[in-house]
């Protein structure tokens, strides 16, 4: 909490209180767009990313706690993979904290450059494709929502463990948005989710609360919130085989390569416009009635 | 009953199954096979079950495939399409669901042959991707090529306990499906259930199904009608205007891309010039 406060007062430098665009009427402080939106840590060979949470929008009205996907989280998230590969991480650990783990892509920020949409839906693709063909044993925290683009984040990890609150809820309502999903998008979903979840995923946004992915074999596990981060981080050290050398890293790079070929073809590559600037949402996401 | 045999048999004869000894007066040949209703912004199509038979043999009420049920089944997804509806049932009466390529048909006609199965790969695709959310209430046999169209429904329910039967039996009669039949087959079913389907023409009732997550639900049989419109109507979000339809389509388009891309073209002949199967398509003994 005290970062979070210095964060604050730091920002207070050009500080306004906006009333958040949505349906609370709590007032978020507007924070440096350029902020850091995660942190790094190499515990024991296993690269720790955390999503930050600080209470704060960016000045396009987003809240950072939200983890969504923008130039920012995505250059962010890069940098992170960059130090684990140099750094010869024998694992990665990705958790957010707080109510959301990645609510999807920044809509808002979409909306206020519309002209980058395409280049923005380019470079979260191509983030998923990195972390989707990583040579190294990847473990996501699920520690809240997990929705949209943030989903699809989620699914891009070789292993999966979500929190049994059955508030969080992991969903695609791409169908209720008027977006429609691209070729890499759909190979994505369809390589890491059970043909029988397909249909209600895709076309239906079914909201999916963790017992039925732990059903479903979307995740390994749904450990109560409070035991999420230890259990996470025990599975990625268990890992720590599948990536223990440079050898290994490159091998396991190389078969998920071919394991999820065409995702890995298509994801970044063939970007259709998937209607950002015809869709059907609100400034917050939600559908327009 | 015999209100409808007497206005159908204009020129009535009466012949004799071939398959069992039943006599069944024939039809007309360009007679309705179904009915089509919007019932609260839902599109319900129902097969038509009287007795009798087409002038090639085949009964009706067995709903199998051949150009008219293909051209009326296209005419009510017209319809539907022009009408707005948000969302399409469809379901028969009587002891079958679909029971397949009208074979007789095809004996009857097999220059046509090859014509005859890009249209019903056609309308596989086109149910497989309509834009609008799709459930099909399965009353009977959902056999061979009416497995399949059963397939390309977004949803199914089945009733629990009943003798209808799923299975898809090309291996016995000789016939080897097509590209785009089998990628319709492995974009509908989980993978352990492929080989047994597709390779040794397995047998599934209504709780196999279910236990696969292939059919959503197993109601009883006087519930089923009742139980896929509610299903119909709880989905119907996901059809509610022309822009959440538009984008079911691309979804589906992307969702079912190997099957759309192969169904319907260059269809080869499967083989009903030489397959080992009977005019009722039981395999030669």
């Amino acid at each position: 909490m005290a970062l979070v406060q210095t964060r604050m007062a730091t920002s207070r430098l050009t500080s306004t209180w906006r009333r958040h665009l949505g349906t609370s009427l709590r007032c978020f402080s507007s924070v440096r767009d350029s902020m850091s939106l995660l942190s790094t840590q190499m515990v024991d060979h296993v690269a720790v990313v955390r999503f930050l949470s600080p209470e704060g929008q960016f000045s396009w009205g987003t809240r950072v706690w939200e983890h969504r996907l923008n130039p920012s989280l995505i250059k962010q998230v890069h940098d992170a993979l960059d130090q684990a590969e140099e750094c010869g991480a024998q694992a990665l650990l990705l958790a957010g904290e707080g109510r959301f783990f990645c609510n999807g892509m920044d809509l808002q920020y979409i909306s206020a450059n519309m002209s980058q949409a395409m280049a923005i839906q380019t470079d979260a693709e191509k983030l998923m494709r990195r972390v989707l063909t990583l040579g190294m044993p990847t473990v996501a925290a699920l520690n809240g929502h997990t929705a949209a683009g943030g989903a699809m984040l989620a699914l891009a990890f070789d292993k999966r463990l979500m929190t049994a609150e059955s508030q969080s809820v992991f969903f695609i309502p791409g169908i209720d948005l008027g977006l429609a999903y691209s070729t890499g998008m759909t190979e994505l979903m369809k390589a890491k989710m059970p043909l029988a979840m397909w249909n209600d995923v895709l076309c239906m946004g079914k909201r999916f609360q963790s017992e039925e992915l732990l059903k479903h074999g979307v995740v390994e596990a749904r450990p109560p919130a409070a035991d999420l981060f230890d259990s996470a981080m025990e599975l990625a050290t268990s890992l720590k085989s599948k990536g223990k050398d440079e050898k290994t890293r490159d091998t396991l790079h190389k078969i998920k390569g071919n394991l999820y070929k065409d995702a890995a073809a298509t994801l970044g590559f063939q970007v259709q416009d998937m209607g950002y600037a015809t869709a059907t949402f609100s400034a917050t996401g939600r559908p327009q009635k | 009953m015999a209100r409808l045999m007497s206005s159908r048999c204009g020129a009535s004869a009466w012949r004799r199954c071939l398959g069992c000894q039943r006599s069944f007066s024939s039809v007309r040949d360009d007679m309705s096979l179904l009915s089509t209703q919007i019932v609260d912004n839902v599109a319900v199509v129902r097969f038509l079950s009287p007795e009798g038979q087409f002038s090639w043999g085949t009964r009706v009420w067995e709903h199998r495939i051949n150009p008219s049920l293909i051209k009326q089944v296209n005419q009510a997804l017209d319809e539907a399409e022009n009408a707005g509806v948000q969302a399409l049932l469809v379901t028969g009466e009587g002891k079958f669901f679909c029971n397949g390529m009208d074979l007789q048909y095809i004996s009857a006609h097999v220059s046509q042959s090859t014509e005859i199965q890009t249209d019903a790969e056609n309308l596989m695709r086109r149910i497989l991707t309509l834009g609008m959310p799709t459930v099909a209430a399965v009353n009977g046999h959902m056999t061979a090529a009416g497995a399949m169209l059963g397939l390309s429904f977004d949803k199914r329910l089945m009733p629990a306990d009943s003798k209808s039967l799923f299975f898809i039996p090309g291996i016995d009669i000789g016939l080897v499906y097509s590209p785009g039949m089998t990628e319709l087959m492995k974009a509908k079913m989980p993978l352990p259930m492929w080989t047994d389907v597709l390779c040794m023409g397995k047998r599934y009732k209504s709780e196999d199904l279910l236990k696969h997550g292939v059919v959503e639900a197993t109601p009883p049989p006087s519930d089923l009608f009742d139980a896929a419109m509610e299903l119909a109507k709880s989905l119907k979000s996901k059809g509610k205007d022309q822009k959440t339809r538009e984008t079911m389509r691309g979804i589906k388009g992307n969702l079912y891309k190997d099957a759309a891309a192969h169904l319907g073209s260059a269809v080869q002949d499967m083989g009903f010039a030489t397959g080992t199967f009977s005019a009722t398509g039981r395999p030669k003994a």
